[in-house]
């Protein structure tokens, strides 16, 4: 039988032209995850407040003003990093990992990317907490979508990071 | 296109169908990309005009119509007629 597969194979090789058709997406790794997301969210809050603590003892000798105008400069910069990684990360999701069938599941999902955009571009734009605190919270409602379209049930748990918010993960399993 | 066609599946395809008819829904088919110079083998889930949407059967890990839109009629290469066992 194999041998027959094989001569019927080789004649049609010899009379058909032979092409490569792809099936799958550009890679396709298959690899994606709502923590790259999650940790950005996480850093811009920190950021948020390191900013904030500076302000308050921000004040005073030369050399201290140096030291807030430095600090403001660092955390200004990863701040803004963090919020666009943030983007980023949420934008490959809707882009690469969720189709029509997960937003047809989950009727807010775009609603949720659209308001990481705008926060993501507020954070950027404002020192306030709230922003940032609203960031984490439409990410982690974007991870919590994101592993029930995995069948995997989500849990909000401490991050201890120094933010001291919560982050979603999967359960073990 | 798991689970119907799995990775090294060798098929036939042939334009010779749509010769004397037109493609449908459901047909499988390999076409040439919309933007990359190469080919796919895809399901079509929809025909408008001189248009077809194509999916793959794995959605998953599917890149399709539901990324690049609908694909030009022309781009179809062929109609699988059976795979190679």
């Amino acid at each position: 039988m194999e041998t027959r597969r094989k001569i019927v194979t080789r004649i049609l090789e010899r009379i058909l032209p032979e092409e490569t058709a792809y099936a799958h997406c550009d890679i396709p790794c298959g690899i994606y995850d709502p923590h790259y997301a999650q940790l950005a969210a996480h850093t811009v809050i920190r950021m948020d407040t390191l900013i904030g603590e500076l302000t308050e003892k921000g004040r005073g000798t030369p050399t201290e003003m140096d030291q807030y105008a430095h600090g403001i400069a660092r955390y200004t910069e990863i701040k803004e990093k963090h919020a666009e990684i943030c983007k980023h990360e949420v934008r490959i999701l809707w882009g690469d990992y969720f189709k029509p069938d997960h937003a047809e599941a989950f009727p807010d999902l775009h609603d949720l990317v659209w308001k990481v955009m705008m926060l993501g571009s507020q954070s950027k734009q404002t020192t306030d907490l709230q922003v940032g605190e609203d960031l984490l919270d439409t990410v982690n409602r974007i991870a919590e979508i994101f592993w029930k379209t995995k069948n995997v049930t989500p849990v909000r748990t401490g991050s201890h990071y120094p933010t001291e918010r919560e982050m979603v993960v999967p359960t073990a399993g | 296109m798991e689970p119907t066609l799995r990775e090294g599946d060798q098929v036939i395809a042939s334009a010779l169908p749509y010769l004397w008819g037109c493609p449908s829904v459901g047909d499988l088919v390999v076409l040439r990309h919309p933007f990359e110079n190469r080919f796919l083998v895809k399901r079509i889930s929809r025909v408008d005009g001189s248009h077809i949407s194509i999916v793959g059967d794995n959605r998953r890990l599917s890149t399709d119509s539901r990324d690049f839109g609908p694909v030009p009629v022309e781009h179809i290469v062929g109609k699988v007629l059976f795979r190679l066992v």
